[in-house]
């Protein structure tokens, strides 16, 4: 980006490397900010979930938490316009769905969600971003925490329009011998943003992240991480995996931090990329911070174009290049999308996938193969 | 028996260096074929040129399949053509199932929808025979599956996908004995007067059921010898070296 241009920081590494290598931050330019109109989301849930909606703060000090970008934080924290807290009481199981669209009416939402978890609860939350409008940008928080022994999974879909910038920061504290379970689709926007930490404080808390992505165009999907791990025995498992079209490009920042006194924690983090064009790009940074000796730490990284011994595969069985390739893509976030939970938001993701893939390939010559280019994989 | 596949002084480049170096064979429908011959002869090589892996470079020769020239065809035209190729080692596909694997590869080839009842029926019903649990057609195809189970799975596309021409790349390597038999008796069903089958083994036993017309040793990238399945028990009394003077 131009020097003189003006610029916002966007994931910034906890523990910031080199300059030179350009991995710290994301640059993006400012977007122009709208005024904020309220806003309730479409809700529904059942078992023993309470979902209330509010105007203001009901969001916690979240002491050192940066989010996504200071700024935005500050004012998805402060000058929120929808406001969502949702919670299960000690023993308590429950599911909600959320969905927050983007629209010409609402082209830009400032929101906060607060999730809290009794002991031994069970709460999963349903995600879903869409829509899409001129200037749209969604700068949202959520925040979780849990009791003792809770379960809480949050399984997003975010299938914005190619007009919206999406900004998530999200916070979680987890309670002795709970699980946050985080499984996300990152499908649309022109940019996605989504920043991650989750305080590994209490022993046996357990952070589970898998996210799935696929960019074209220009898109830029960004995804960073931040699990401090102080309690006895944690466990911390992330994975990010999808692909690239076009000239988009994807950054992961995965952090796992072992402070001292943590021990026995596990972590491991890892990241998927199929370069489905020479002009992507795929940067990733996962990290390993260690300050206890007692500890197990596991990070690994790929980007490659596609496998040719699975492509030579798939084409022997009839399916030609663009149909494997699909199959191939579709093999690398099958796993993840076929976690989320929801067959509705799985069968919409799918849809999205394919819908991208094919729009990669209009650019060639897409009539002689289209009724190839989708198999009915369901 | 009509022509089904002819191979015509066929040379393969792999990586710049030639593997094959002017192999002809000629395979008439309803006919079963046995490739021989010492680890790294170029047995593989072949089926891999058949089926049109780019990895494998056609420096001369051509390759025909019912009279059209497939040389230059890509591969999912050759499977559509009715080649199929089961593997020596499978790949696996993670995210998709076998039934919708096969079920679109059947849909793809045939360029017919398959309908999922009567197709689950049938593949159930190839399932049974080849003692695989129906519980495989959920599970990603070759996730996780042993040797023996990949080995199946990937005859349980060929009776599926119903080929003209079934190439066994050492489908018999990593089976048990009683696998073999399931196999090699699924193969033989499934063989009659209007496919071909062309096998690379090392080993008899699946031949007791395959019953092979032609038996061919392929040394340093050529066939030096063709003959009736009577050439087995020779090359298996007196191994290759006989023929290595053949190659020269």
């Amino acid at each position: 980006m131009a020097k003189d241009k003006a610029v916002v920081q966007y994931n910034q590494l906890p523990r910031p490397t080199f300059r030179w290598m350009k991995v710290n931050h994301l640059d993006l330019e400012p977007l122009a900010q709208q005024s904020v109109l309220s806003y309730t989301p479409a809700e529904r849930h059942t078992g023993d979930a309470a979902v209330s909606f509010y105007t203001g703060r009901q969001v916690p000090e979240l002491g050192d938490f940066q989010g996504a970008n200071e700024k935005d934080l500050k004012k998805a924290l402060n000058e929120s316009n929808t406001g969502c807290a949702v919670t299960v009481g000690d023993g308590q199981k429950g599911t909600v769905w959320l969905d927050y669209t983007v629209s010409a009416a609402v082209p830009q939402i400032t929101g906060q969600l607060s999730i809290q978890a009794g002991d031994h609860s069970d709460l999963t939350v349903y995600l879903i971003f869409d829509g899409d409008a001129a200037g749209g940008y969604v700068n949202f928080l959520t925040y979780v925490k849990t009791g003792e022994q809770a379960h809480v999974k949050i399984s997003k879909v975010q299938l914005h329009g190619h007009h919206v910038r999406h900004v998530e920061h999200r916070y979680a504290d987890a309670g002795k011998e709970s699980t946050i379970d985080y499984v996300s689709a990152e499908i649309g926007a022109k940019a996605a943003i989504v920043y991650y930490k989750t305080d590994l404080m209490h022993d046996e808390s357990n952070f589970n992240s898998q996210a799935m992505y696929l960019g074209n165009d220009d898109q830029i999907v960004d995804f960073s991480y931040w699990v401090p791990t102080k309690g006895i025995k944690t466990n911390t498992d992330i994975l990010t995996t999808g692909a690239l079209l076009d000239t988009s490009k994807k950054y992961f920042r995965g952090t796992i931090d072992f402070l001292r006194g943590g021990k026995k924690a596990v972590g491991s983090e890892s990241d998927t990329c199929i370069l489905l064009s020479p002009n992507v790009h795929s940067i990733s940074v996962p990290l390993l911070l260690c300050k206890e000796d007692d500890v197990v730490g596991n990070h690994a990284s790929s980007a490659g174009q596609i496998d040719k011994d699975k492509l030579f595969y798939l084409m022997s069985r009839g399916f030609n290049e663009a149909g494997a390739q699909l199959i191939i893509v579709e093999s690398n976030i099958r796993p993840v999308i076929d976690k989320l939970g929801d067959t509705d938001l799985e069968n919409k993701v799918l849809q999205a996938v394919r819908e991208k893939m094919q729009f990669c390939y209009k650019k060639g010559d897409c009539h002689a193969k289209c009724t190839q280019r989708f198999p009915h994989l369901d | 028996m009509s022509e089904l596949l002819r191979v015509e002084g066929l040379h393969i480049a792999v990586d710049g260096k030639e593997i094959l170096k002017g192999l002809d064979l000629t395979i008439n429908t309803g006919e079963t074929h046995v490739i021989m011959g010492s680890n790294g002869a170029g047995k593989s090589t072949l089926f891999n040129a058949i089926m049109g892996n780019p990895k494998y470079v056609v420096t001369a020769g051509r390759i025909f399949f019912e009279g059209k020239d497939i040389t230059d065809a890509p591969v999912n035209e050759r499977a559509k053509a009715g080649i199929f190729m089961a593997f020596q080692q499978p790949i696996a596909v993670q995210g998709i199932s076998v039934e919708n694997f096969i079920r679109n590869a059947k849909s793809t080839v045939s360029g017919q929808q398959q309908r999922i009842m009567p197709f689950r029926r049938k593949l159930h019903a190839q399932m049974e025979q080849l003692k695989m649990d129906k519980s495989y057609a959920e599970r990603y195809v070759n996730d996780g599956f042993s040797g023996g189970e990949r080995k199946k799975t990937e005859i349980l596309q060929m009776c599926m996908l119903e080929p003209k021409l079934t190439m066994l790349d050492e489908i018999d390597s990593g089976l048990d004995v009683d696998a073999v038999r399931i196999v090699s008796e699924t193969v033989s069903q499934y063989h009659n007067e209007t496919n071909s089958i062309l096998v690379i083994t090392h080993h008899s036993e699946i031949l007791q059921h395959l019953k092979p017309d032609f038996v061919h040793v392929l040394i340093n990238g050529r066939i030096v010898k063709s003959g009736d399945a009577s050439l087995i028990q020779t090359i298996e009394a007196n191994g290759y070296e006989a023929f290595r003077g053949q190659a020269e």
